[in-house]
């Protein structure tokens, strides 16, 4: 164990068109809750941003003082944390802590937060009446629901779920999936989707940000980058992934592990593990570039390796 | 290798104060007659979602946890009724694997520790360096190369994918027959899954293994496992061939759940069957069929009476009032 | 390569090895703290002048030596006490007995406190509840007239003071090792252990013990300042033993002459910065300690 600075997001841009869902892919450790939390500009102490940009309705958030941040979150971002539902205060009715997030940024009076509560409640498809139950008497389906009300209490234009349905039942999953994507729809939402669980991206995203090692491996439309996927990691992640589909067969799995931040390997992050590495991959660190209309790749070869492939 | 008859496992529960001085339990039963066979050298596959039952089920067959009623025959001796001597001895034949990489290994103590414990408690060998060829074997099969470094190592020094090839070793090193894997990769990250699901299937050819794999991903059961039973609230619902039961479902929540496991291709349309609710708590079991008041085809006879275990065709048994009609 | 397998593996381990390895480890954090640093000097010091009395201190304790309530002068760096006993040399002795107590008593009170706490922990049920009414019963009494009964009971004699301590004091390491036994039964760690075959002894010795041992050091430590200041304070109150001058008694010597209210502060205050000092040391190294042996509590 050493101590060190860990570069945890290097060089990250992507955009976030309105009304779409973005999937943030990626394994423990890759920075993708990083990167969300710097959006929200909640990195906790002794995480710095040290340079770029994140620009929402024209206006630049990294400059923004924190005050002004104040102002911005929950009314134009919000977040669902991972495991959030299980954070629920347990002595407070849920409708009061959905409530109280409406008081604390609106400044309205508590009984106009409570009926836009139940409003909420309605809109996440639990019924209304349930505002003034306790965290226990809800399912783990149902708390996520909570959450999500919560975070739309402020009306925001862009929601970012971090795992949000890794902790649930399989049935349950495909039933808050399927809220997110309704809300999506009838609320021009705009959704950041990070997870570690690729078929969960491929199901509800419409485009899907791979990252590795603090860096984005591939970015670009679901379909191009699941089907014609570049990037060597992109596709051994794909591949590799077991599935109740397809045909059935040993995979070949990615050697190695995951870096460590703190001393990432020398030129592509990936380059250890990657069967394709060579000299320059162990020098020089590809920067991300396009592909295609909607597909961008950092791979030094990318083209290269598509005939070896 | 592994025979399990209509084993139970009923945990009492006293309901709130008057359960201090009543003496009426009420029971969670928290695995109610599960049965089933696994041959030598295969992978069986336990599969079911959060309070399915599954995990208590491994746990009693390894006599972890104390069982109501049934059998469980290993080596033709039933562990559920041996004396704690002869189950102790036994012990060396069955090993388990737990899913958390971070906790099932004890903090303190250096892989080499680790791997050692289980000989020293045993006493099956009787010299340190035998001892120690054991360990280094173990760090071999599990590709902890070199097994030297890894050998000094404490379990804060390595990865998750790491530290679960050293609880594998650790279920290796006494030569068992049955291993038992209570999701073993479920906190692993993705890309190091199919390792880990790899090495297991190395192991399994290579020392003719048998498995008992414990999981609720069904991606995970159809890769690694030749047989599956899939158990929702304590109870069987379906038992199958693993190919056969997620190609040709026949029980309803068997059905529902395939229909509902995400895939990783987007182009793929998929028909969803819709379930309602959630599983409901072992305090509260529903009467007959404890799918019930989930299932889109349930009917009166379905709320009264439980269904039966009954065989469909070949080794295919499914508890549903209407099997026949589910058979494609 | 079998042959080779084995030299290999022979060099490096054994269980002795990864000790010193964990101690070292230990002492490369405890050696960063500074307040860890203090203490352990002040601690050392007070030991080596209780292992080098009879070389330090220039009277015998004992020994009536000069007019009594001489005042501090080059002979009698702190002058005498009512019958002529040099004060110097009294507080210096005075080190041995109460380091002694406080040592002895302590690991009395953690002992017990620690056996009666896994047991109780590990193995539950009806031990458990029993053990833990016992220890509901000493906690309920009020500890300083319960251990002025007992000292009056026992008669004095310096060990039947560390007797009285312990009684009293085990009933918080108790639970507190309970509570962790507790945790620890449940984590998967200790099902492995059982799922290998251990006995349960096994399991306690090598599973719980070594991942509650931190636990037990610190309060320790803590026990240890307990120990003296209940040592101190029962002395004082004239339950001590005036053959063993620990400086509780040299306190209450003091007190008996008058010293307070004739301004001998020669005579009370030695003592008093004694006991004050020894316990912060203690409570230094108890501080530095539990800030390695509990992660969560490292600055980040």
């Amino acid at each position: 164990m050493h101590e060190g600075v860990a570069r945890a997001v290097e060089n990250v841009s992507f955009t976030l068109k309105e009304g779409e869902m973005l999937g943030l892919a990626g394994e423990s450790g890759c920075g993708k809750t990083t990167t969300a939390l710097s959006i929200m500009r909640l990195l906790p102490p002794g995480g710095r941003i040290l340079n770029g940009e994140i620009i929402v309705d024209n206006e630049d958030l990294v400059k923004k003082t924190d005050r002004e941040m104040k102002d911005i979150r929950w009314k134009k971002i919000s977040i669902v944390f991972q495991g959030a539902m299980n954070a629920l205060n347990p002595v407070i009715r849920v409708g009061e802590q959905v409530a109280e997030a409406i008081v604390e940024k609106e400044k309205v009076a508590k009984t106009e937060a409570l009926r836009r509560a139940r409003l909420l409640f309605e809109l996440v498809g639990l019924d209304s009446s349930r505002v003034s139950d306790y965290p226990h008497e809800f399912s783990g389906g149902m708390r996520q629901r909570v959450m999500i009300a919560m975070a739309l209490a402020c009306d925001p234009r862009i929601v970012i779920a971090d795992e949000p349905v890794t902790a649930l039942d399989v049935v349950v999953q495909t039933r808050i999936l399927e809220l997110l994507k309704e809300l999506q729809r009838k609320l021009s939402l705009s959704v950041i989707l990070i997870t570690h669980d690729l078929s969960v991206i491929a199901e509800t995203c419409d485009r899907v940000a791979i990252m590795y090692a603090g860096k984005i491996a591939e970015l670009g439309n679901v379909v191009d980058v699941y089907k014609d996927s570049w990037h060597p990691y992109t596709e051994a992640l794909i591949t590799a992934f077991p599935s109740i589909a397809g045909e059935k067969r040993r995979f070949r799995s990615i050697p190695g592990d995951p870096p460590d931040l703190t001393s990432p390997p020398s030129g592509c992050r990936f380059h250890p593990r990657c069967p394709f590495q060579d000299e320059t991959c162990r020098t020089r660190d590809p920067e991300l570039r396009k592909i295609g209309p909607d597909h961008y790749v950092s791979c030094n070869y990318g083209e290269k390796l598509r005939k070896d492939i | 290798m592994l025979s399990v008859e209509n084993l139970s496992v009923w945990f009492p529960a006293r309901s709130g104060v008057s359960g201090i001085f009543t003496r009426k339990e009420q029971w969670i039963r928290a695995v109610d007659s599960v049965s089933f066979d696994v041959r030598k050298g295969e992978v069986m596959c336990l599969a079911g979602e959060s309070g399915s039952g599954k995990t208590t089920t491994a746990r009693a067959i390894l006599a972890l946890t104390r069982a109501k009623s049934g059998s469980v025959k290993f080596v033709g001796k039933d562990i559920l009724s041996l004396p704690k001597a002869e189950l102790r001895k036994l012990r060396c034949k069955m090993q388990i694997i737990f899913q958390d990489p971070y906790e099932s290994i004890d903090p303190r103590m250096s892989v080499l520790e680790i791997l050692t414990e289980p000989l020293e408690v045993n006493k099956v060998t009787r010299s340190r360096r035998e001892r120690e060829r054991r360990v280094h074997k173990a760090l071999e099969d599990v590709r902890l190369l070199p097994p030297l470094e890894f050998a000094r190592r404490f379990p804060h020094e390595l990865s998750g994918g790491q530290r679960q090839r050293v609880a594998i070793a650790r279920g290796l090193v006494l030569q068992p027959e049955l291993l038992v894997a209570d999701e073993p990769v479920s906190m692993l990250d993705a890309s190091i899954r199919v390792q880990i699901l790899n090495l297991l299937l190395d192991l399994r050819e290579e020392y003719d293994l048998t498995f008992l794999y414990i999981t609720h991903d069904l991606a995970q059961a159809r890769y690694i496992g030749n047989d599956i039973v899939i158990m929702y609230l304590g109870q069987m619902m379906e038992r199958g061939s693993v190919e056969d039961v997620v190609a040709k479902p026949v029980h309803p929540y068997t059905r529902a759940l395939i229909s509902n496991v995400p895939v990783p291709d987007p182009t793929l349309k998929r028909d969803r069957i819709a379930v309602k609710g959630e599983t409901p708590s072992a305090l509260d079991m529903p009467s007959g069929c404890r799918f019930h008041p989930r299932c889109p085809h349930a009917t009166e006879v379905c709320k009264t009476k439980e269904p039966e275990f009954l065989q469909v065709n070949g080794d295919r048994y499914s508890a549903c009032h209407f099997n026949d009609r589910w058979v494609a | 390569m079998a042959a080779q397998v084995s030299t290999e593996l022979e060099i490096t381990e054994d269980r002795f090895w990864v000790y010193r390895r964990k101690l070292r480890d230990f002492w490369k954090l405890y050696r960063r703290s500074v307040l860890g640093r203090i203490g352990l000097v002040i601690v050392l010091s007070f030991v080596t002048v209780a292992i080098a009395a009879p070389w330090i201190a220039p009277y015998d304790p004992f020994a009536f030596v000069g007019d009594p309530f001489l005042k501090p002068s080059p002979s009698h760096i702190l002058g005498t006490d009512q019958v002529g006993r040099d004060i110097f040399s009294r507080v210096i002795y005075g080190t041995r007995i109460s380091l002694l107590v406080g040592l002895v008593a302590s690991a009395m009170t953690i002992g017990l406190g620690t056996v009666i706490g896994l047991v109780s922990g590990y193995l539950g049920g009806s031990v458990d509840n029993l053990l833990m009414r016992v220890t509901d019963l000493f906690i309920i009494l009020p500890a300083l007239p319960l251990m002025l009964i007992m000292a009056s009971i026992l008669g004095k004699g310096i060990i039947n003071i560390i007797i009285v301590i312990s009684v009293i004091g085990w009933t918080a390491t108790a639970r507190m090792v309970r509570s962790q036994t507790l945790s620890l039964k449940e984590r998967p760690f200790t099902e492995a252990s059982r799922a290998i075959g251990s006995t349960d002894l096994h399991t306690i010795g090598r599973h719980i013990v070594p991942n509650v041992f931190p636990l037990v050091f610190a309060n320790g430590m803590i026990a240890i300042v307990d120990a003296v200041l209940s040592e101190a304070g029962l002395s004082f109150l004239g339950f001590g033993d005036p053959s063993s001058p620990s400086w509780g008694m040299v306190l209450y010597f003091a007190d008996r002459a008058g010293a307070t209210v004739n301004g001998y502060w020669w005579y009370i205050v030695p003592p008093g910065l004694c006991i004050m000092f020894l316990v912060m040391g203690f409570a230094f190294i108890s501080y530095s300690t539990d800030q390695i042996l509990n992660p969560r509590l490292r600055r980040r």
